[in-house]
């Protein structure tokens, strides 16, 4: 097998995967308890969030920010005055952790039922996936360009070189080949 | 080939949406999992199609022929040109899980925190334990090419073998058992490696949580019943070939 000319496809193929898991991605949710005053580490994909707080008294803030390790946290991207039972929702930026806080409650308890859904299409996948579909494209025309411009040793049309031969079944087939 | 291999190896490993960034950490323990059908069919239909097809219409003797080496040279290549191959196909999905799920997307101030390093062990413990797993399962087919010469009996033993070992842990069984399973297996020596390391890295006063994942036997038994199984039965693959009537 010629690495070069299976390249190509190898790349594209990887780029097709990353583009169908993309788009058949299934939505996910997580239903559980947050502690009031204290950061809840989550993982989003850059989708539709929405977020859904259950039952208190009074008003919450929510905040939820990118977390970085060994770094403060970045600007939140939500920060909002909640509602009991309200559902916030909001677009993730950037695939990676966030720490969502529900602060300020005037309920006064330790911690609320939170629901977390994720939906929709990451489109970093989706550009990831098509860069590679169009590089694999590209080096599959370019092995393909360049297998045909080479002089096929076969050919009538020139002389071929002394002490060289055409492809013959006694050949050994490229290591490789018959792996897979 | 490669390419469907490939394509449906990423498709299995990232198809995965999960909220829990407990979870998200953990992802590189279910990879081989969530593989193991794709890797078994990869293999399986690698090595039928390099050793028994081959065999089958005289291109393995063409080639050795041609190669002027030894037979055990000859075939030594040969297995970890299918090895090395079926590694890779599978290491490309390993990275697709790399980049996808861990925030490494030009993040290098996550790689010096626990948060970072913790699942980038995890990984290096998956592809290492995978390079393990497809050592027993190429030797497997190769021994089963050339025991029975039919390629449709190989492929066919070499599936009932390996998705029975897959399927096993829809049955109770005995706890040392647990690590032999292909699939349920994997995950099993890779979760707890990779606990052991954690607590070794990052918490090493925490005596507890060290015993707790510290290498027991059923992991040993495991970790041997790939490597040793899968030396005994490449040996084995080499001796038949080596005595084979080739004519």
């Amino acid at each position: 097998m010629r690495v070069g000319e299976r390249s190509g496809p190898l790349v594209a193929s990887v780029g097709l995967a990353l583009l169908a898991s993309s788009l058949l991605l299934p939505p996910a949710s997580l239903y559980g308890n947050a502690d009031v005053g204290l950061g809840n580490m989550y993982f989003f994909l850059p989708v539709e969030v929405t977020i859904t707080l259950g039952s208190f008294n009074g008003t919450a803030t929510l905040l939820v920010s990118p977390y970085y390790e060994n770094a403060n946290l970045a600007p939140p991207i939500v920060n909002i005055t909640v509602y009991p039972k309200e559902s916030v929702e909001f677009s993730v930026p950037a695939r990676g952790y966030y720490l969502v806080e529900v602060a300020n409650s005037t309920a006064g308890v330790q911690s609320l039922q939170v629901n977390v859904n994720e939906s929709g299409t990451p489109l970093d996948l989706v550009l990831a996936g098509s860069a590679l579909v169009a590089a694999g494209a590209v080096l599959s025309l370019f092995s393909w360009g360049s297998g045909k411009g080479r002089k096929d040793p076969g050919d009538d049309s020139g002389p071929v070189p002394a002490g060289r031969r055409g492809p013959a079944e006694s050949d050994p087939p490229v290591e490789g080949r018959t792996a897979a | 080939m490669p390419e469907i291999a490939v394509f449906l190896l990423v498709y299995l490993a990232i198809t995965f949406n999960q909220v829990d960034a407990g979870n998200v950490l953990a992802r590189s323990q279910n990879v081989t999992w969530d593989m193991i059908y794709m890797i078994v069919i990869l293999s399986g239909i690698g090595g039928v199609k390099a050793f028994s097809i081959a065999l089958d219409k005289g291109e393995l003797v063409r080639e050795m022929v041609a190669s002027g080496s030894s037979r055990i040279r000859f075939l030594l290549r040969k297995f970890f040109s299918l090895y090395l191959l079926t590694l890779l196909l599978v290491f490309l999905a390993d990275v697709a899980v790399l980049v996808v799920f861990m925030e490494y997307y030009f993040s290098p101030e996550v790689y010096s925190s626990a948060l970072g390093t913790a699942p980038l062990v995890t990984w290096g413990v998956a592809v290492a334990e995978q390079m393990m797993l497809l050592f027993f399962l190429c030797s497997l087919i190769a021994f089963l090419s050339f025991a029975s010469k039919s390629t449709a009996v190989s492929l066919l033993v070499f599936l009932a073998i390996t998705i029975i070992g897959i399927s096993f842990y829809r049955i109770s069984l005995p706890t040392w058992a647990g690590y032999l399973q292909l699939g349920s297996g994997d995950y099993s020596i890779v979760n707890r490696v990779s606990q052991y390391l954690f607590f070794a890295l990052f918490q090493s006063g925490n005596r507890v949580e060290l015993a707790e994942y510290a290498a027991n036997a059923q992991l040993l038994l495991g970790v041997a019943y790939r490597l040793v199984g899968g030396a005994v039965l490449l040996l084995a693959a080499l001796v038949r070939f080596n005595r084979m009537d080739l004519e």
